[in-house]
């Protein structure tokens, strides 16, 4: 096959990353981005976007950590690099508190992120609600300037994205010869997942530029996220819940609750109040399908239901979802030479 | 009792703070005045990024190791209060780089979390094969010291804009007790050829990526003379110069360049930041921090003197304590003049 064209549905941070893996790793292919939004108006605009993961039941653990491991060495070198302002990836330390000792003291990831131990009780007296902590240097990446940094990297490869409301990836066969679905929550109604479903987030985004550290609740309901520019306050996990409305009292809710875990944001100015539904599913839909109709086949890739961790495992489902796509195109290219024969 | 501060930096107003706090209630009649020639923002406090961190050694001067600690003790206290924003205080971490093992410093269990750093951290900064990470504490002048005045105007603390020649100045109009915080230049009230400056540039930048203090070391070189880079609530202030003697408080070109160079070597990232402001400051360095009690006799005037002076690159750092030690030697001073008892040790 001369010149396999792959079209990419999502342009989040799972699609951007696979897009960019894929016009990576296939020379040959030549790979269009398709979305209905792009930032800042994706899912991936409204998270704090830091590589804390979150833990699949659905996926062996080997697995996950492979994903996280993968993913925050990639990142970890951007951070070092001249481009980390750009790319909006940068380091940030802190503590995960626990009101009440966790069953697993030693999450599957304490050893990829930096310095990981546990708090000393000099250090836990700042949480007097809190008497088990974790202390640890993580990295973040900010959206929008890291999807942007994505979108860029992408026209570099020449890469083509369009603005395109796509309703069933089978409207894409004519075009296309492979499909990768990143799409996200987008992916319920698009292939009609039922196992896939949102998770809603609420989040205030803030003026707090003297909040240096991370703080989080180890229950994964409070947090303290300090990007570049603003400061993400969290939040709420709705399950099942598809508003993306903001609600004034989830905000005070909010508000308060990081108030007691930092008193400081008090003097918290500028407050944003977003919304996103995390696309969740008991494990990440990473495999390969083939959508056939009258005898007319049309591979496709599915990257979808990270929920809660995306950004922790976005580059490693990405490379993933790519040597998935090479998986396809062998087997495009196989079933062509037969038909020569 | 009248009481003049001259010097209104972070020693001079926290001085004059500590001792109004403690002692304005016991002596009834109590009136303090300050005087500088300079107030915030252009003091050499105002200069300095404001992270709390002592130098490596305190080559046995455990004195100044317990101010240290105090002034750490008080500040970490007023974290969760409602003041700490105004007050320009919060809470860093960060990384001191060394490109051989040293010992542990002697403030590695006054701040937080101290730890040697692991070999992926190390992987960060090339060149450097050994390093601390902890957290500390930033009090940003440009915040702490209107904080200060405030609090010294709220209490009838007076204030005056001028430079003071001498003690007898000051002290011939019926002031029974002079504080003396006037810094760098405290040798032109009275020469004192142990204070020298320690001339010191920064460059603030816009880089609000950084949140994690980085403080490199040249244990040949001497203190700060190698890259540091500290991010504060606004700017970044990145630095690395130590000249002795030198009392130039203008930019120099070739010092930009060093800091400049050097720290986007530690930093890459750092040479997309935007370039604010360049500051060059005299840190008022001097072997043992002068504080102590003098009676200055010239004829028929006498007056009792507090020095507190020659905090070198650690005056944040120590403020808070050596303005409780100047308290202590006020109090001895007032149980002389049999003003008042001392007040019961405040915990």
């Amino acid at each position: 096959m001369a010149a396999p064209k792959v079209a990419v549905v999502g342009a989040g941070v799972v699609g951007l990353s696979t897009a960019l893996c894929i016009a990576e790793t296939c020379h040959s292919c030549s790979v269009t981005v398709l979305s209905d939004q792009f930032s800042p108006n994706t899912t991936s605009d409204v998270a704090a976007g830091i590589l804390i993961p979150h833990t699949y039941p659905g996926t062996p653990i080997h697995v996950q950590k492979q994903w996280f491991k993968e993913t925050f060495t990639y990142l970890f070198a951007i951070s070092n690099s001249a481009e980390a302002s750009e790319a909006g990836i940068h380091l940030v330390s802190g503590w995960q508190v626990f009101k009440n000792t966790p069953k697993e003291e030693l999450p599957f990831w304490s050893d990829v992120v930096l310095g990981f131990r546990p708090m000393s009780e000099a250090e836990l007296q700042k949480f007097p609600q809190h008497r088990f902590g974790q202390a640890f240097a993580t990295l973040k990446c900010d959206c929008p300037p890291y999807l942007l940094w994505l979108e860029k990297r992408l026209k570099a490869t020449g890469v083509q994205m369009y603005t395109r409301k796509v309703a069933d990836l089978w409207e894409l066969h004519s075009e296309y010869n492979i499909v990768v679905n990143c799409a996200g929550i987008g992916a319920h109604q698009l292939v009609g997942d039922e196992k896939l479903f949102p998770v809603r987030g609420q989040v205030l985004k803030v003026h707090a530029p003297w909040m240096k550290h991370f703080i989080r609740d180890g229950d994964g309901l409070t947090y303290i996220y300090p990007g570049i520019h603003r400061v993400t306050l969290g939040g709420t996990r709705e399950k099942e819940i598809w508003s993306l409305s903001p609600d004034s009292g989830t905000t005070k809710d909010i508000f308060d609750r990081c108030c007691s875990l930092e008193p400081s944001l008090r003097g918290a100015q500028d407050i944003k109040v977003k919304v996103g539904l995390r696309p969740s599913r008991w494990c990440v839909r990473l495999q390969r399908e083939v959508l056939s109709q009258g005898g007319v086949k049309l591979p496709v890739v599915h990257n979808y239901g990270h929920g809660a961790g995306g950004f922790s495992v976005h580059r490693g489902t990405a490379k993933e979802a790519a040597r998935l796509v090479g998986e396809c195109i062998a087997a495009l290219q196989g079933s062509s030479s037969r038909a020569k024969l | 009792m009248r009481v003049a501060v001259i010097g209104a930096g972070v020693i001079g107003l926290s001085t004059a703070l500590c001792i109004h706090e403690q002692y304005h209630g016991l002596v009834p009649s109590l009136e303090m005045e300050v005087y500088a020639d300079r107030c915030t923002p252009h003091t050499t406090s105002d200069g300095a990024a404001g992270l709390w961190q002592p130098y490596l050694s305190d080559h046995g001067n455990l004195r100044e190791t317990l101010w240290n600690k105090e002034t750490f003790d008080y500040l970490l206290g007023h974290l969760g209060s409602p003041a700490a924003k105004e007050m320009g205080l919060f809470l860093i971490s960060g990384y001191n780089l060394f490109t051989q093992p040293v010992p542990d410093p002697s403030w590695k269990n006054i701040v937080l979390g101290f730890r040697n750093l692991t070999p992926k951290e190390l992987e960060l900064f090339p060149g450097y094969s050994y390093g601390w990470f902890n957290t500390a504490l930033m009090l940003e002048c440009r915040s702490y010291l209107p904080w200060l005045t405030n609090k010294l105007t709220q209490r009838g603390v007076k204030f005056f804009h001028k430079k003071v020649e001498s003690f007898q100045e000051v002290s011939g109009d019926g002031m029974d007790v002079v504080i003396n915080c006037t810094g760098v230049r405290a040798g032109e009230l009275q020469p004192d050829p142990e204070l020298q400056p320690g001339r010191g540039q920064v460059i603030k930048v816009l880089a609000p990526w950084v949140k994690h203090f980085i403080i490199t070391h040249d244990i040949e070189s001497g203190i700060y003379k190698s890259p540091y880079v500290i991010p504060g609530s606004e700017f970044t202030v990145l630095g690395g110069i130590y000249q002795h003697g030198n009392w130039n408080e203008e930019n120099s070109a070739q010092d930009h360049k060093t800091i400049w160079e050097n720290c986007c070597r530690l930093l890459p990232a750092l040479q997309k930041a935007k370039i604010v402001e360049e500051w060059s400051g005299l840190r008022p360095a001097r072997r043992w921090v002068r504080l102590e009690r003098e009676t200055l006799r010239h004829g028929h005037f006498q007056a009792e003197v507090i020095h507190n002076y020659g905090h070198g690159g650690f005056g944040i750092t120590s403020h808070w304590g050596c303005a409780m030690a100047a308290a202590r030697l006020f109090g001895s001073i007032l149980q002389e003049k049999k003003l008042g008892s001392p007040p019961q040790p405040r915990l």
